[in-house]
C-alpha cells in the first residue's frame, strides 16, 4: 500500500473534463510535481513506473499530480482532435490544478519521451517553475513520427513471419495516409492535426528564455551521453537553464510490452522533484 | 568500405547492448538464428533497427522490412555492408 493519500478525480476545464490523480504526502507538502506522460503505446508502458515514481516522491514530501491528456484515458474528448498545442494546454491546466491543491506555486515538471517535450514547451509559459526533468526526451517530432512508423513496420514484419497479415497488405503504400488522413499507429490514430504539429516540433529550435533548473536523463545501455542529448543540453543552457545531463543505464522501458520495474529511474525522478 | 566480417563484431556488441543480453558478444555465433537463440521479439527487433540507424545511418526502405534480414548476425552484417556500400 502506498504511504500517501491518493485521490482520483475529474476536473472541468473550459468545457473539457480532465482526469487527474493526486499523490499527497502524509506530512507537510514541501514541493509539487506534475507528471507529463507520453502518448499511445509508450504511455501504456510508462504508466505504472510513473505511478511508482509519484508514490516515491510523495514519501519525500512532494505532492504529485498525474493526468490524462484530452482525448486519452479517462479524460473527455476525441484523440482525433489532439495536437501538440492541446497537449501543452492540458499540461498548463493540470499545473494550475496542482498549484491550487498543493498550495505550492512553483511546480516541477517531469516529462517522459514525448511528455518531456510537452513539459519543456509548457515550462516556457507556466510562470513559476521549480524545475523540469526530461526523461529520454523526444527531441523532434519528425524523429518521433519516423520511429513510430518504423516500429509499426517491424511489428507487422514479425506478424507476417508468424503467419499473420502481410506487411504490404496491412501497411498499404508507404507513408501515404489513408482516406481521411488519419494514420493508424498500432491502433492509435494520428490525425493530420497531430501529425503536422509533431512535424513542426523541434526542441533545438526553441529560443525562449528558460531560467530554470533542467535535468536531462538519457536512458542508455551504457553510461554514455549521446550527441543529440548533449546538443539539447547545450541549447537549453543557451536559453538560460541550469542544466545537468546524465545517462542512466536501463532498458528502454517506454517500448516494453510487459510489466516494467525501473527503480533507478523512479529514484532519480523522486530525488529531482524533492529538490535533492 | 566495411565487409560483413568486419561488421560482425561491432554488430554483436550493438545487439548485446541494445537488448541487454547477458552474453559475451565474442561468444555469439554469427550464424545462429537470432530470434530463436535469444528470444527476440518485435520490440527487440525495433531496437536493432534503431541501432542500425543511430550507429551506421542505415535506414531501412519499406521493402527491406524482411524477417530474413534479421535471421542472424551475419545476415544483418551482410545487409549493413551492402547498404554502406551503396
Amino acid at each position: 500500500m502506498p504511504s500517501c493519500a491518493e485521490v482520483h478525480s475529474f476536473v472541468a476545464v473550459e468545457g473539457r473534463r480532465l482526469y487527474v490523480a493526486e499523490h499527497r504526502p502524509e506530512g507537510a507538502i514541501r514541493s509539487a510535481a506534475l507528471f507529463c506522460l507520453p502518448i499511445h503505446e509508450e504511455e501504456k508502458s510508462v504508466y505504472r513506473p510513473m505511478v511508482d515514481a509519484a508514490r516515491l516522491a510523495a514519501e519525500r514530501g512532494c505532492m504529485s499530480l498525474r493526468f490524462h491528456y484530452t482525448g486519452t484515458g479517462d479524460s473527455s474528448g476525441s484523440p482525433l482532435d489532439m495536437t501538440v498545442d492541446t497537449l501543452v494546454r492540458d499540461t498548463l491546466d493540470a499545473a494550475q490544478i496542482l498549484r491550487q491543491r498543493s498550495g505550492v506555486e512553483p511546480v516541477t515538471l517531469v516529462g517522459v519521451r514525448l511528455g518531456a517535450a510537452i513539459a519543456l514547451l509548457a515550462a516556457e509559459r507556466i510562470g513559476a517553475c521549480a524545475g523540469v526533468l526530461l526523461v529520454e526526451p523526444v527531441p523532434s517530432g519528425r524523429l518521433y513520427l519516423s520511429r513510430a512508423r518504423t516500429r509499426k513496420r517491424v511489428r507487422r514484419m514479425v506478424t507476417a513471419a508468424e503467419g499473420g497479415e502481410g506487411v504490404a497488405d496491412s501497411l498499404g503504400a508507404p507513408d501515404q495516409p489513408p482516406a481521411g488522413g488519419v494514420f493508424d499507429f498500432d491502433g492509435h490514430p494520428i490525425a493530420p492535426g497531430l501529425e503536422n504539429s509533431l512535424a513542426a516540433l523541434d526542441l533545438a529550435q526553441r529560443t525562449a528564455q528558460l531560467p530554470v533548473r533542467v535535468e536531462v536523463i538519457e536512458i542508455a545501455p551504457r553510461d554514455r551521453i549521446s550527441g543529440s542529448v548533449e546538443r539539447l543540453g547545450s541549447v537549453l543552457e543557451a536559453r538560460g537553464a541550469r542544466v545537468r545531463v546524465r545517462a542512466l543505464v536501463a532498458e528502454p522501458f517506454w517500448n516494453n510490452l510487459g510489466v516494467v520495474h525501473i527503480p533507478e529511474v523512479c529514484q532519480a525522478i523522486a530525488g529531482f522533484v524533492a529538490g535533492d | 568500405m566495411a565487409t560483413p566480417d568486419e561488421l560482425i563484431p561491432p554488430l554483436k556488441q550493438l545487439i548485446v547492448d541494445k537488448l541487454f543480453l547477458k552474453v559475451d558478444p565474442a561468444e555469439m555465433d554469427a550464424d545462429k538464428p537470432l530470434m530463436d537463440t535469444y528470444g527476440i521479439d518485435s520490440v527487440s527487433l525495433f531496437e536493432i533497427v534503431v541501432g542500425l540507424e543511430e550507429e551506421y545511418g542505415i535506414v531501412l526502405a519499406d521493402d527491406e522490412f524482411d524477417i530474413e534480414l534479421f535471421r542472424s548476425v551475419r545476415s544483418i552484417a551482410e545487409f549493413a555492408a551492402s547498404k554502406l556500400d551503396s
